[in-house]
């Protein structure tokens, strides 16, 4: 789930927490689209106290990229650790973000 | 031969979501993983059949059956009732698109699931519909169940709450 949502310097700071299953990839790409409606372009999400993330989560996080991108954007992630950062290896997702 | 079985039939998502920790929690404790990435692979096949599968309204319904054979295999099978797709073409294109890293495949926001399922099992197979996966994979060490000696128990009072 979303445990911080943070604008410091034009820059969204965002901490997912827990296990991120298709309903609560559903509730993120919602509220973090906004953002970017909102004319914001860079995020930072921090994804070290997430348990799991399945495909519906990574797809989020691309669809921000992509938005994001878009509006001459990024986003960078950080905290990868364990399945998730397994995860971003094994579909090639650390080409996609920047990672810290 | 000996055999653990734990079988579930679904006809909406929100029945697979009651179960999903405990089915995760048997997965970790047969494998002796705390994060196996075979969960995310499981969970990716049910999803992938919600999406794919006749559910709810069309009246069909998803089956989730985990087998543990001689203590020495994981097998999971998932079936839906649906038309099938070509999933076998579909996961040998993906791999040589993943291959070549191109960013417009990169950036499609689906298709991930067949990947991580290939990657997590040792066998990855479909039936020729291709409305049924099965996921197998090796048991290291001997796994402990014994916390799941009332399975059958705790899968009956599961069933009884989506019905």
């Amino acid at each position: 789930m979303i445990r911080e949502i943070r604008v410091a310097n034009g820059q969204v700071f965002v901490t997912l927490s827990g296990n991120i299953y298709v309903g609560e990839a559903t509730v993120i790409r919602e509220r973090l689209l906004q953002y970017v409606d909102q004319g914001l372009n860079r995020f930072v999400i921090n994804l070290s106290e997430v348990g799991y993330i399945d495909s519906s989560g990574l797809g989020v996080l691309v669809a921000l990229q992509k938005r994001a991108m878009q509006n001459g954007g990024g986003v960078a992630v950080s905290g990868l650790q364990g399945t998730v950062r397994e995860l971003f290896e094994l579909t090639r997702l650390t080409n996609v973000f920047e990672i810290r | 031969m000996k055999k653990s079985i734990l079988e579930f039939k679904f006809n909406y998502y929100g029945g697979f979501e009651k179960i999903r920790s405990f089915v995760g929690e048997y997965i970790r404790q047969v494998l002796s993983d705390r994060r196996p990435l075979l969960e995310v692979a499981v969970n990716e096949a049910v999803n992938n059949a919600f999406q794919h599968g006749l559910t709810g309204a069309n009246g069909g319904f998803v089956t989730l059956k985990v087998e543990v054979l001689e203590g020495k295999r994981l097998m999971v099978r998932v079936r839906d009732q649906g038309p099938g797709f070509p999933a076998q073409t579909m996961l040998e294109k993906l791999e040589r698109s993943y291959g070549f890293a191109l960013e417009d495949v990169l950036l499609k926001e689906s298709g991930r699931g067949l990947l991580i399922m290939k990657a997590a099992a040792d066998t990855i197979a479909f039936n020729r519909k291709g409305n049924e996966v099965l996921l197998v994979k090796r048991i290291a060490h001997k796994p402990d169940l014994c916390g799941f000696a009332n399975a059958s128990a705790c899968l009956q009072a599961c069933e009884s709450n989506f019905s």
